[in-house]
């Protein structure tokens, strides 16, 4: 039987473990697909997704049902990405790696338009956090301007000038990066 | 309405989905953590409700104690038969004594007092005097022992510690809670 999240998680309130996990499994992918694109580093971002998904189960019994699971769940994975970036800023960074792109490729495929993933995580690491959440949670998460403005607790008007701010540094980093070769 | 000018180029917006996916093992630890975590998270309010309606019984017992123990202080202090023990009360620098001398002289006046009289003085038994030794608590000059409480769950031993009676759970040896003693003098 399909169950949607609100009445997965009204059981999951009431203590139903298999709700909870059914809820862990259904947002799982998400979570951790925002994480690594907030972090912008595989090895630091499994440990937000870690994070996240104890965060998420933990703060569940309070949940107030305000705004959709998903979308408070977003707002969990986030803030565990910024957490993981402010302590892996404390310590040196490894040189293999794997948000260091090799310089031959382009990032974007003029033949068939795909775009190449590590240079894609190279430049996205080099966009401001503050930038890269509101992107992440735009086209990552598919959130509207309204859900991140509430995940962040941040006026529409700032997500919309950081939206196109975050844009902008992408687009440039990665037409540098295929403009240099 | 949100405005797509501000989007990601397509192709660019769907590289950005394309997280590689989890290891299974990878995500099956992520989320058992996460169950775990949702256990402990769960459990630990009904541990803070009994935890709560624990400290209103032993709040309530510990203001009837006092009241008991106050009218009894009063009744030695106004009853003509009584000798003058106010000043006894006041005594600070009985030595601790040992578990032999507690358990062998019950009614010696050699015993650590509180603030009550020793006529008056809860008599400790083999437990309480057992768990205030295994405490620690007699080694401890500014610990006076009163006299212990059982509930069907715990027994507590009450130590004077000041002006304040304390509350020990005789099995952890942690200080449960506090009440202010109702003698004006410290001992």
């Amino acid at each position: 039987m399909i169950e949607d999240d609100a009445s997965l998680v009204e059981r999951a309130i009431r203590g139903d473990r298999r709700a909870v996990d059914r809820l862990l499994h259904d947002h799982y992918d998400l979570v951790r697909a925002v994480c690594h694109r907030i972090v912008a580093n595989r090895a630091d971002a499994e440990d937000a997704t870690q994070q996240a998904m104890i965060s998420i189960a933990r703060a569940l019994p309070r949940f107030d049902g305000r705004s959709k699971f998903s979308t408070w769940a977003f707002r969990i994975a986030t803030n565990a990405a910024l957490d993981e970036i402010r302590r892996t800023r404390r310590r040196p960074r490894p040189t293999d790696d794997a948000v260091i792109a090799p310089a031959v490729a382009p990032a974007v495929d003029a033949a068939n338009g795909l775009v190449d993933q590590m240079a894609l995580e190279a430049a996205l690491s080099q966009v401001s956090p503050e930038y890269r959440q509101v992107l992440v949670l735009r086209h990552v998460a598919d959130l509207d301007y309204a859900e991140i403005a509430d995940t962040l607790g941040l006026p529409i008007g700032t997500v919309r000038s950081r939206l196109a701010r975050g844009r902008s540094q992408l687009l440039e980093l990665l037409g540098n990066s295929d403009g240099d070769r | 309405m949100d405005n797509d000018d501000l989007d990601l180029p397509g192709s660019l917006a769907d590289a950005l989905r394309n997280v590689p996916p989890a290891d299974p093992d990878t995500k099956d630890a992520h989320i058992a953590a996460a169950l775990s975590a949702w256990e402990a998270e769960t459990d630990r309010p009904s541990r803070v409700t009994a935890i709560d309606s624990r400290r209103r019984v032993l709040l309530s017992t510990a203001a009837a104690m006092l009241l008991i123990v106050g009218a009894g202080i009063g009744w030695v202090i106004h009853s003509p038969r009584a000798t003058p023990v106010a000043a006894d009360v006041s005594v600070s620098s009985v030595a601790p004594a040992t578990d032999s001398a507690l358990t062998d002289q019950t009614t010696d006046t050699t015993l650590a007092k509180g603030y009550v009289p020793d006529e008056y003085a809860p008599q400790p038994n083999s437990a309480t005097v057992g768990a205030a030794s295994a405490c620690g608590f007699w080694t401890q000059p500014d610990l006076k022992y009163v006299g212990s409480y059982s509930t069907p769950e715990h027994t507590y031993v009450l130590m004077q510690q000041g002006r304040t009676i304390v509350w020990f759970d005789k099995d952890t040896c942690a200080p449960v809670m506090t009440v202010p003693s109702p003698t004006t003098s410290a001992p």
